[in-house]
């Protein structure tokens, strides 16, 4: 059994009388401690798939199975368990709360997940010291650069201890040099044994990814691309 | 996450919008204050009429009379002396004083007279009263000198409210301003203690049968009505400014009862008495005050004389009449402060929808690191409540300082008329608690909608949100 079962999933907007099938029945494992990579042009439907995995969307048919448990059985709870404690998510425009600081950020998601008053200060700061901006703990969103902010959304994205990242084109909003501290830290967590599912449309930055797979109009094209077959195909 | 991280979260989405916030305040303070104020002003008014009559023990008296008192019974009526067999005296007081749960009885000898005092002049009902009775509750208020010692002597206890009448103002503190403004010099001004050892000349009629007669056989001499001056020793000043409708008929003048008997008069004391002359005994009081120990045995007592063939008349029971023409005021008070409440509830609606449609991304973003529904609820029931409450404070204290202006006005004016000031609004402490329960219920009321649509929100769409 695999670690995430990702089973005949299905996701069909319907808007009046055009129906759009965002993620059109795909079918694919991820191991524990795996880091993959999703790849694919804008509207291929690897968003959508990042949101059924992270439980903000429900399919419209078919299974997503953590540790053999179907996430959509339990209903709404189940999907706040799951955002709470099993996945962390990071965006590709941050998504920090503007009126509060760094730590505060931090500290709404440890609110969240249980952790009492008393704690969440110390384990917000340390979750800041992880990612380097231990000093910039009481500094608003608008005062940190882009680079700093993604920091920020991933030591948030830390806070409850989950065992899966999830991260949308965690570099799509940043310069290169900022790009690449972000998928270190990623990569950092990987080797701690963090399972990791990385969206991006950059065939460059899907390379730090053990494995990448390609969706398009909403269906998986390839399940198993290596660096060489990377290099080989055209986006 | 805790009530204490809500209502942090409450006030910090407060802040950030305190504009907006501040005029929503502002609304269900206004709401909250003419809803007390209103409600202040009726408890105010209950309540000046509930402590005057406590004051006075009319709580628990029993008034036994020779003609029922009842303010609907037709004028024409009070002739009808059927039923009519007990004479209030001596006799009967004895029989009362008996009667399981009366504290004491004491005899009213009452007549009309006029009363003459510096230069002044009114009339009025005199009352002849045991002394006795000074000791009883409803006689506690002296303002100089001592209540009657004898029961023979010319003696006088008279009240403030009768002074009024006479012209002669007393009350130290307004007397200096009262004096500038009295340029007609229609008052005379002196303390209370200086009226102690004057002398009140009290006039009254006296009617004599044979004299009649004389009338009507055509002496033209004859004259069947004689005056009698009787001067009468000041012992006592009560004061009795607001004078209830109970004591109002002899209260101004208290005489020694067996001073008043010597005192001829026109020979009944009343039409009834006057219907009933030769058919039984003359009645030889006017009322017969009966003090009940318990105000819980009022109605028992009252039963008791009324079996007794009595005509009672007890201002307690009248009291709930009174009580609950106060509830409908109150009620039609606190109506049109409900009125604004609900303005201001709606503001509150109109606050919170604003701040779901700036702050639907954030929203999504709880969503997304783990806020439930409810929790997302919370928030915004959290600063429903923040608002109810801050409004709901700000609003007793913008009341208070209404009533406290309002009052300050009105009792210029009444002080300026001659009048002693009165308290005119009352907050009871139901008043307060309840105004703050009700107003962070009506926010929460107000916030139940936005927070369920902030609730229902779609986190992928509200992540999209810009």
């Amino acid at each position: 059994m695999a670690f995430i079962e990702i089973d005949h999933i299905r996701k069909i907007y319907r808007k009046a009388t055009v129906t759009v099938p965002a993620v059109n029945d795909i079918s694919f494992d991820i191991d524990k401690g795996e880091f993959l990579a999703i790849i694919g042009k804008s509207g291929s439907g690897k968003s959508t798939l990042l949101n059924l995995l992270g439980g903000l969307d429900t399919p419209t048919s078919g299974e997503i199975r953590f540790e053999g448990a179907n996430l959509f059985a339990e209903g709404k709870d189940g999907l706040v368990k799951h955002r709470r404690h099993r996945v962390g998510m990071v965006f590709q425009s941050f998504q920090l709360i503007p009126g509060q600081t760094a730590a505060e950020n931090i500290e709404l998601a440890l609110a969240f997940g249980g952790v009492s008053r008393s704690e969440r200060k110390a384990r917000a700061l340390e979750l800041l010291a992880q990612v380097g901006l231990a000093e910039r703990a009481d500094h608003y969103p608008a005062e940190l650069s882009g680079g700093e902010a993604q920091r920020v959304a991933i030591a948030r994205a830390l806070a409850n201890d989950p065992a899966i990242l999830l991260a949308d084109e965690p570099t799509g909003n940043l310069d290169t040099q900022n790009g690449d501290i972000v998928l270190g830290i990623l990569q950092d967590l990987h080797r701690q044994g963090r399972t990791i599912i990385m969206i991006t449309h950059d065939p460059d930055m899907a390379r730090v990814a053990q494995r990448t797979i390609r969706m398009q109009d909403g269906q998986l094209l390839d399940s198993q691309l290596t660096h060489e077959s990377l290099n080989a195909k055209a986006l | 996450m805790t009530t204490l991280d809500l209502i942090r979260m409450a006030l910090r989405n407060l802040w950030r919008t305190r504009l907006r916030s501040s005029l929503t305040i502002l609304g269900v303070m206004i709401g909250i204050g003419a809803l007390i104020s209103m409600v202040a002003f009726g408890s105010g008014m209950e309540k000046n009429i509930s402590d005057a009559f406590t004051s006075s023990g009319l709580f628990s008296r029993i008034t036994v009379t020779p003609v029922k008192l009842d303010m609907n019974r037709p004028m024409e009526s009070l002739t009808d002396t059927s039923g009519i067999s007990v004479p209030l005296d001596d006799e009967l007081l004895d029989r009362i004083r008996k009667i399981d749960g009366v504290a004491d009885a004491f005899g009213e000898i009452q007549q009309p007279a006029k009363v003459r005092l510096l230069d002044h002049e009114t009339t009025l009902t005199f009352t002849g009263i045991d002394p006795k009775v000074g000791e009883t509750k409803a006689y506690q208020d002296l303002l100089a000198g001592t209540f009657l010692t004898s029961d023979t002597l010319p003696q006088a206890v008279i009240s403030t409210d009768l002074l009024r009448r006479l012209k002669i103002r007393i009350d130290s503190e307004e007397m200096e301003r009262a004096r500038k403004k009295d340029t007609a010099n229609v008052y005379t001004y002196l303390q209370a203690e200086d009226l102690i050892g004057d002398t009140l000349l009290l006039s009254t009629a006296s009617f004599n049968p044979m004299q009649m007669m004389g009338v009507m056989m055509g002496n033209q001499e004859a004259n069947p009505l004689s005056e009698r001056v009787s001067p009468l020793v000041i012992v006592g000043v009560r004061e009795v400014e607001n004078d209830g409708p109970a004591s109002r008929s002899g209260g101004d003048l208290l005489i020694p009862e067996g001073f008043a008997a010597t005192i001829p008069n026109v020979g009944f004391n009343s039409i009834t008495e006057f219907l009933r002359k030769g058919s039984g005994k003359p009645d030889k009081y006017a009322t017969i005050q009966v003090t009940v120990a318990n105000p819980n045995d009022l109605s028992r007592v009252r039963e008791e004389l009324e079996k007794m063939g009595l005509k009672v008349f007890a201002l307690a029971e009248q009291m709930k009449e009174i009580r609950r023409a106060f509830l409908a005021v109150n009620a039609v008070l606190g109506v049109v402060g409900f009125i604004a409440l609900i303005v201001a509830g709606l503001g509150i609606i109109n606050t919170l929808l604003m701040s779901i449609l700036e702050r639907t991304r954030e929203i999504g973003i709880m969503k997304a690191i783990g806020g439930s529904e409810g929790q997302i609820k919370g928030v915004f029931f959290g600063e429903a409540a923040v608002i109810g409450l801050v409004g709901a404070i700000g609003g007793i204290i913008l009341g208070w300082l209404v009533t406290l202006a309002a009052g300050a006005i009105i009792n210029m004016k009444i002080r300026e008329m001659g009048e002693a000031p009165v308290d005119l609004f009352y907050f009871p402490w139901w008043l307060i608690l309840g105004s703050i329960g009700f107003a962070i219920g009506l926010s929460l009321i107000a916030g139940l909608y936005p927070a369920a649509r902030a609730a229902r929100i779609d986190p992928v769409e509200a992540l999209r949100w810009s």
